[in-house]
């Protein structure tokens, strides 16, 4: 719940931060919490390659068209690149890293029933537990069932490569077995859920596993609140 | 009216259900245009199809699991996009109330409705959180209109439209064909579908 909170409260102050330094310390205060975690090269691995490609098209877009006077920082060809552009693509690219990797670390360091079960003590709906943990175990489940239908309709001789238009054709036999399936499979979750009572109102619910709690969770609770006040005070004063 | 629209009443134990398979259609349908090397991504399927079954309510709960599961599990950037599959979800559970996915020429239309309030919503996201780009192939086509003199918002929310409609497009087309062959003792369980059975698929 904490890391949850630590996740929303960074993107909260990254989104309220405007000022390229002020951008840059959250930066690099999620690099050393991610280092703490020890999750620093997996994020390094999954993410930087995307968040690479997403800070070269910003700079294109931001560099050459941002509209207003700025200094010319260099020309190539016929276009050239802005200053102030560039600043904002530096204070873009930061935040945009702040956020995902404050998520990052909540995710690659909690398992997600751990998660639902925190949210549904603090109050929130079994469904909502429900929805997100069914979700997160479904879609690599359903992923992997269109894999099996391709290889079943291509044993039969379908076609999955071609030109575009034969492509699509083949979209029809691969989709098709895929919705009707996984309709079925609906009805009888709703019956397993019901025959256990899943949605009965007022039950007395415990769990399997307790949660660990550390002792100093609620004051780092209390401190990212506190930030967060601060940096509304500060941005509504045109500080950051 | 009121039947359709009840938040309450649209979550049933098989609306709930529903939720996390149409999530999962969504993905496995992105993956299948990925194997196929197709420039679609089919991954509102599920939304417009829990719309279709279930009604707007559901279906935006279904939008929203999809981005914040995808973004979860792969990008995190999905995540603020996730308002904009909620609109989907809602507008394609007013346009089956007012029977737009009964006819094949209609389910066409409400997949050039679709990609609008899709652009619509991304464009001013695309630009507050990521200042414009998307680090997709959108961008390409955002550079485009920036450079024959549109504003950001405008480039992006032009770029957002049209690579959406032809995936908006097909998607609504296929969500109509598998919704048509849903055979009614199977639909009938669904609230929104009995309450308002003209509203629904025949």
């Amino acid at each position: 719940m904490t890391k949850l909170l630590y996740a929303g409260a960074m993107t909260a102050y990254s989104l309220l931060i405007t000022q390229p330094a002020g951008l840059a310390v959250l930066a690099v205060s999620v690099c050393l919490v991610l280092g703490l975690a020890g999750v620093g090269r997996a994020f390094l691995r999954s993410v930087a390659r995307y968040l690479v490609l997403l800070g070269l098209f910003l700079l294109i877009i931001q560099g050459i068209f941002y509209q207003g006077p700025s200094t010319i920082l260099w020309d190539v060809g016929p276009v050239s690149f802005k200053t102030v552009g560039v600043a904002v693509t530096a204070g873009m690219i930061l935040r945009i890293f702040t956020m995902v990797a404050s998520f990052f670390v909540v995710i690659l360091t909690t398992h997600p029933s751990e998660l639902v079960q925190a949210l549904e003590q603090a109050g929130a709906s079994p469904k909502v537990g429900y929805l997100l943990l069914a979700t997160l175990q479904l879609s690599p489940e359903m992923v992997e069932r269109a894999g099996r239908i391709i290889d079943a309709q291509r044993s039969r001789g379908l076609h999955t490569d071609g030109s575009v238009f034969l492509r699509l054709r083949g979209l029809v036999p691969l989709v098709a077995p895929l919705f009707y399936g996984s309709l079925m499979s609906v009805e009888a979750k709703a019956m397993a859920l019901t025959a256990r009572g899943f949605f009965i109102v007022g039950r007395k619910k415990t769990w399997l596993q307790e949660l660990d709690r550390a002792p100093w969770e609620s004051g780092l609770r209390l401190l990212l609140v506190a930030v967060l006040i601060v940096i509304v005070v500060l941005r509504v004063a045109g500080w950051v | 009216m009121r039947g359709f629209f009840d938040v309450r009443g649209s979550f049933t134990p098989m609306a709930i259900v529903l939720i996390p398979i149409a999530v999962a259609i969504n993905a496995g349908l992105h993956f299948i245009t990925v194997f196929l090397n197709l420039p679609i991504f089919l991954d509102t399927i599920g939304t417009i199809l829990a719309a279709i079954l279930a009604g707007p309510w559901v279906a935006a709960v279904a939008g929203i699991l999809t981005n914040v599961v995808v973004g979860l599990i792969t990008t995190p950037t999905y995540i603020p996009y996730a308002i904009t599959n909620a609109a989907i979800g809602i507008t394609a559970g007013i346009l089956v109330y007012f029977g737009f996915y009964r006819h094949l020429w209609l389910a066409a239309v409400a997949g050039l409705i679709l990609p609008l309030v899709g652009a619509t919503i991304s464009a001013p996201i695309t630009v507050v959180v990521f200042g414009g780009a998307t680090g997709t192939g959108s961008d390409a086509v955002t550079a485009f209109f920036l450079a024959s003199g549109d504003k950001l918002v405008a480039a992006v929310f032009k770029a957002g439209f049209l690579v959406a409609i032809v995936d908006k497009l097909i998607s609504s087309l296929i969500a109509y064909a598998v919704a048509k062959n849903i055979p009614a003792a199977y639909s009938a369980k669904f609230p929104a579908i009995t309450r308002n059975h003209e509203a629904a698929v025949g």
